[in-house]
């Protein structure tokens, strides 16, 4: 279709459509496009320019002067008018036209005269515009374009004088852009929109891909500050179930020289990579103090004076601690804001209640002697250590999430005294799969990650 | 998205913030912005989540923060009215001595015998 301007717009249209729908490089495919149209609608010059938060700024540019990364404020000149009412605008003579800001004239000693800009527009959101500039009289043969390298420049840029031949001064017979032309920018600037978009999807995406594998590396290192599986049968075990790639629970089970065991249960408070965080500094400071033997009142109130002293936006970690002599049965430990734990006796359960807040809330809490520990004798019984999760699940089945985000009942503490019956005689391990079975929907617990832990022989 | 609203009272010399929806890790952020910002406001602030339908850790991270910020600074900050998910949250963790006046947790406690009734 040849509209009399001596160019065919379909065929224009649809090469540069096919450019852009095929480019690997966008910045090489925006100037040959903008090249292309310049040349077939006999502009002198063309200009490319995308918003940046409050500047426009010109990725691509064709003609005498080189403006490639001028940044100029948004809503500045006929460019910004166009990008702010999203619509084109053509300009016979730009000296009569009040939005004409005439800066890149200044600067570089080019003279336009007339302009034609078109928005680049996709749903809902302009992301700059084209612009072409000076249409030539029929007949009036093309200047090479000899650009002016000009890198970095801005509003506050010094002005230079084009060293372009044809630029200042040079007689150039101008003619108004038509609707043939107007039809041809906005068939490019429509390209080189989704361009540009899918050009910001697939940076978006390369950049998820990449926090992707951070993150899955962060779970290996989580994963290995837990403790491995054992073999055979051991008095202490714990299960940590994340409900998200990472995890804001852990569980620690240290064996001493002396034949006792240290162990730990923590939830840390928020979810995600600050939870992680958190969760692998506390986890860092148990085995450093537990590992030495100190007993848990004072391994937990050292953990809570340094977590209080660093902690950001109101984070804390809910914790138990404990000491655990196989050889005796005697237990002590010690509960800050964790869920209580119940111990389990033939016939009777227990609930070790506590009145400690979380750690890296109150400072100085434990004193030198450090928290007031539980003791207990646990020959003959278990102790049972549930995260928050558990006690919050909904009881309903088929259901996912706890139970207070659906508004259905939770299980609570009551709900689980009547799963630990019936437990004894089995190995920890056995226990503790045997209670993750009888939990209602545990495998579901919404985005709470869910922890398990027993202490105690297998009963007679 | 998580909902949450949220409208402010003065009582006497007591700012009252009420939240309504779910304050969790979806609303972290906007809830610390307007806690903090309702506590440099003010010399004491009381919180009303009896409307509140879900509080997470997150959520009591928001509380915690105002606690310690509060007490840093001498001024007087607790959880006044508590719906029932916020006083098992505050329960099952024992902030609930820090945080909430005693009022609170009759109401809520009454609040809560008045919905098994």
């Amino acid at each position: 279709m040849d509209g009399g301007d001596g160019y065919d717009l379909l065929t224009l249209i649809s090469e540069m459509s096919q450019a852009f729908a095929e480019s690997l490089d966008i910045g090489a495919t925006l100037r040959h496009g903008l090249a292309r149209i310049a040349e077939s609608v006999g502009a002198e010059a063309a200009s490319l320019f995308v918003v940046e938060g409050n500047d426009i700024v010109c990725h691509a540019c064709f003609g005498p002067v080189e403006i490639t990364g001028l940044r100029l404020p948004l809503g500045y000149g006929i460019v910004g008018r166009s990008i702010a009412e999203a619509k084109t605008v053509a300009v016979d003579d730009v000296r009569a036209d009040q939005n004409f800001g005439g800066h890149v004239d200044s600067m570089t000693g080019f003279i336009t005269r007339s302009l034609l800009c078109a928005p680049m527009c996709t749903a809902g959101r302009t992301l700059g515009a084209i612009e072409l500039i000076n249409k030539r009289a029929p007949g009036t043969v093309a200047p090479a374009p000899a650009p002016t390298v000009m890198p970095g420049m801005t509003m506050t840029g010094v002005a230079r004088p084009s060293a372009a031949a044809g630029a200042a001064g040079a007689p150039v017979h101008s003619a108004a852009f038509t609707v043939q032309d107007q039809r041809a920018l906005r068939a490019l600037a429509a390209a080189a929109a989704l361009s540009l978009e899918n050009a910001r999807n697939a940076k978006a995406l390369i950049e998820h891909n990449r926090l992707e594998r951070e993150l899955e590396l962060a779970a290996d290192l989580q994963r290995s500050l837990l403790p491995g599986p054992r073999t055979g049968a051991f008095p202490v075990s714990g299960i940590t179930l994340p409900g998200r790639v990472i995890s804001g629970d852990f569980f620690d089970i240290l064996p001493l020289d002396d034949g006792r065991i240290a162990f730990a249960v923590a939830d840390v408070a928020g979810k995600g990579m600050n939870a992680a965080l958190l969760m692998a500094k506390t986890c860092g400071l148990f085995r450093l103090l537990a590992g030495h033997g100190l007993p848990p009142g004072r391994v937990l109130a050292k953990i809570n004076d340094d977590l209080c002293g660093s902690l950001v936006y109101g984070l804390f970690v809910a914790m138990i601690a404990g000491l655990y002599d196989p050889a005796t049965g005697r237990l002590r430990l010690v509960n800050a804001g964790y869920v209580p734990p119940v111990a389990v006796f033939p016939g009777v359960l227990r609930v070790l209640a506590t009145d400690l807040p979380p750690l890296g809330v109150l400072p100085g809490g434990g004193g030198v002697e450090g928290y007031p520990e539980t003791e207990l004798d646990l020959s003959g019984g278990s102790l049972y250590l549930v995260s928050d999760s558990v006690v919050r699940l909904a009881v309903d089945t088929g259901g996912v999430g706890s139970g207070d985000d659906r508004g259905c009942p939770r299980l609570g503490l009551e709900g689980l005294l009547p799963l630990l019956h019936g437990l004894d005689g089995l190995d920890t391990q056995e226990r503790l799969s045997l209670l993750l079975d009888r939990l209602p929907a545990a495998e579901q617990a919404g985005d709470d990650d869910l922890t398990l832990m027993v202490v105690g022989q297998s009963g007679p | 998205m998580t909902k949450l609203s949220h409208g402010e009272t003065w009582q006497d010399d007591t700012l009252v913030v009420t939240l309504s929806g779910a304050v969790d890790i979806g609303t972290f952020r906007r809830v610390r912005s307007l806690l903090l910002d309702a506590l440099d406001r003010t010399g004491r602030l009381a919180l009303d989540l009896s409307a509140v339908s879900f509080l997470d850790s997150s959520g009591l991270a928001n509380l915690v923060e105002l606690f310690k910020r509060a007490a840093g600074t001498g001024k007087w900050f607790r959880v006044t009215a508590a719906s029932e998910p916020v006083c098992f949250a505050l329960t099952v963790t024992r902030l609930e001595g820090l945080l909430l006046a005693v009022p609170a947790v009759r109401s809520a406690t009454r609040d809560h015998a008045r919905d098994q009734a």
